[in-house]
């Protein structure tokens, strides 16, 4: 990793200035003319904003952006923002992150400018992003704070960005905050959303759509009766966001009417599956040590039709990495394990990466959990 | 900007020396169509900055400059489409934008390719519209040319995202460039007129803009100001090139 730190700072940007010591890091990172190479051609997938209030949360964005510069060479504008410092002021110091593939014949680099707002500029940080984009590439910006009560620099940033990524597990209030993004979400159409939170149930995700692909588990799954998901947590640390998000989207892929939920306390919920029929969702927490609070501790489908009844359970075992996935129908039972990965924050930031910006897929999610979100919350 | 669109648009010249080359930037201003009262309605925007933030720093608006008086209607910004009526460029649309208090300092000309007759992936893809291949020529600041392209996403899955290939011309030999002034006045005393505009060149380009400028006469005055420092400029810039399906770059 080569850096170059710059003790500039000023009332203003001075894009030129950070442009030129750029120019200088790719010189650096092309290598020696006099070796054949020297000529600084730079490749760029994206655009990377982090927005951090604290040098905490930049230099965490910082090291997650050095891991990620080998998939994702990008550029990366890592903002921390304080709007309570008095009188405006920008401070600037760029790094450049280059990965020498194994062959030692290509090298991959990411630009990683840190700007350091103060003052009334930071309520204004499309000014100070937007001049330091690389043109034509997708901006994706990483949102590391709660959502604030005064949306409109969140706002202002969906307007500069394609996606913004959130972490919704970070946020007090989760439910609540998932609420306000489903609001900006439709007052930005243009701008699509992730959460960090969200990505943490792709594993459960896919078991379960793994089962719906088994012909006599698909036919159970259009007959659900009831539904328990138990989260991690106590009274203290009550976190039932995951769950909430899991039960929409599980209620949303069987077809069920979302916009029918009835709620019987905080935690219960009927939802209407068709004319007919009505499913009961519970939700809980558990004490479960080996898990941070809010992730899933078990999913519970159980199934019954006019014939049959079945059951299908993911669940965590005594071991935080594996799961357990158990089908009960027709009399017998079978049960299969899973290693789950732990998700750092790398990794989830790498799915978010990988998808295309215009993927609308949790801004559908929202949009669609409103009615039980706010049911969790009455 | 009536010199870059003749130099990107302009036929290879017979030789580098300044009678062929710009003889063949005269042609191209020659063969930009006129607009009328109408055309200038729908083909052009033009608008004057509010106050706003730029670099991090709030400014004021065009009224509120010093010496401006403060009902100026005076334009800080202008975006067109134009038409070169010639073999090579009948059914190409040629967009120029220019403005005061935008977000950054650039001068560059973008050539947008066209979308290839059929997409063999366009099933696979999920995406009826892929967007197109850009070349950028970076005039100033950051001297360059990059090209903006689709590639595929390793792995099974048919996934494409752009990628932009930049050539940098600074950062690639950190020698200290001459100005453009010390260019010009090198040529001058060679005798060496390629750069300079000719007086039949300076012509014709007034020939295109004099029809614009009579044409805003006749409209309603604007209602000024009407973009904020700092942004892109005002909406009916959008609206132009949206209107043809096409958008701004992000720049």
């Amino acid at each position: 990793m080569q850096d170059l730190a710059l003790t500039w700072s000023g009332r203003a940007l001075d894009v030129s200035r950070i442009e030129a010591e750029l120019g200088k890091l790719r010189y650096m990172a092309a290598g020696e003319p006099a070796s054949g190479q020297g000529f600084a051609l730079r490749t760029s997938l994206l655009n990377m904003v982090v927005y951090a209030e604290h040098e905490e949360g930049g230099l965490m964005a910082s090291r997650v952006i050095e891991e990620l510069a080998s998939y994702h060479p990008s550029r990366a504008l890592v903002v921390i923002a304080n709007a309570a410092a008095g009188e405006s002021l920008i401070g600037a110091q760029l790094a450049a992150h280059c990965h020498i593939s194994r062959s030692e014949e290509q090298t991959v680099c990411c630009e990683e400018v840190t700007l350091r707002v103060d003052g009334p500029a930071a309520l204004h940080l499309h000014s100070v992003i937007v001049p330091l984009l690389v043109p034509d590439l997708p901006v994706y910006t990483w949102w590391t704070e709660q959502l604030p009560a005064d949306t409109h620099l969140f706002r202002e940033l969906m307007e500069t960005s394609d996606h913004v990524i959130v972490d919704s597990d970070k946020f007090d209030d989760e439910l609540g905050g998932m609420l306000g993004l489903a609001r900006l979400a439709e007052a930005v159409p243009r701008c699509t959303l992730g959460d960090l939170n969200w990505d943490r149930l792709e594993v459960w995700r896919d078991l379960l759509q793994q089962q719906r692909k088994v012909t006599e588990m698909r036919h159970h799954l259009a007959f659900v009766e009831s539904v328990e998901i138990r989260h991690a947590g106590n009274d203290d640390t009550n976190k039932p966001g995951r769950a909430i998000l899991f039960l929409a989207w599980l209620a949303r892929s069987l077809g069920w009417d979302l916009a029918s939920v009835s709620s019987h306390g905080p935690q219960r919920f009927t939802l209407r599956a068709d004319e007919d029929r009505k499913v009961s969702a519970y939700v809980h927490a558990v004490d479960l040590p080996t898990a941070e609070p809010g992730a899933l501790a078990a999913v519970k489908i159980s199934c019954r039709s006019d014939t049959a009844r079945a059951l299908l359970s993911i669940s965590r075992t005594g071991d935080p990495n594996h799961l357990i996935v158990r089908t009960e129908h027709l009399g017998m039972a079978n049960e299969e394990g899973y290693r789950l990965e732990p998700a750092g924050i790398s990794a989830l930031l790498m799915l978010e990466l990988n998808a295309s910006p215009h993927d609308a897929e949790y801004n559908e999610m929202l949009r669609a959990a409103g009615p039980l979100m706010k049911a969790a919350r009455a | 900007m009536m010199q870059l669109l003749s130099l990107v648009a302009m036929e290879p010249p017979i030789a580098y020396e300044g009678r062929s080359v710009r003889n063949e930037k005269v042609k191209v201003l020659q063969a930009v169509r006129r607009m009328d009262p109408r055309e200038v309605r729908s083909a052009t925007a033009r608008g004057q900055y509010g106050s706003g933030w730029v670099a991090g720093e709030e400014v004021p608006g065009y009224r509120h400059e010093e010496e401006i008086p403060e009902r100026s209607t005076t334009e800080t910004f202008v975006a067109l489409r134009v038409n070169v009526d010639s073999w090579r460029w009948g059914d190409v649309p040629f967009y120029l934008r220019t403005g005061k208090r935008l977000p950054k300092r650039a001068t560059e000309i973008a050539v947008t390719f066209r979308q290839v007759p059929q997409l063999l992936f366009k099933e696979a893809l999920d995406a009826p519209y892929l967007e197109p291949n850009v070349l950028s020529l970076r005039i100033q600041p950051n001297e360059g040319i990059s090209l903006k392209f689709l590639t595929k996403v390793p792995g099974s899955r048919l996934r494409v995202r752009p990628a932009n290939m930049d050539f940098l011309y600074g950062a690639s030999f950190l020698l200290q460039a001459p100005s453009a002034y010390e260019t010009l006045i090198l040529d001058a005393m060679r005798g060496d007129a390629t750069l300079f505009t000719r007086s039949d060149e300076v012509e014709a380009a007034w020939e295109i803009v004099d029809p614009i400028l009579e044409g805003w006469q006749g409209m309603p005055p604007p209602k000024f100001p009407n973009y904020e420092a700092g942004t892109w400029g005002p909406d009916e810039a959008d609206e132009l090139i949206e209107r043809d399906g096409r958008h701004w770059r992000r720049l």
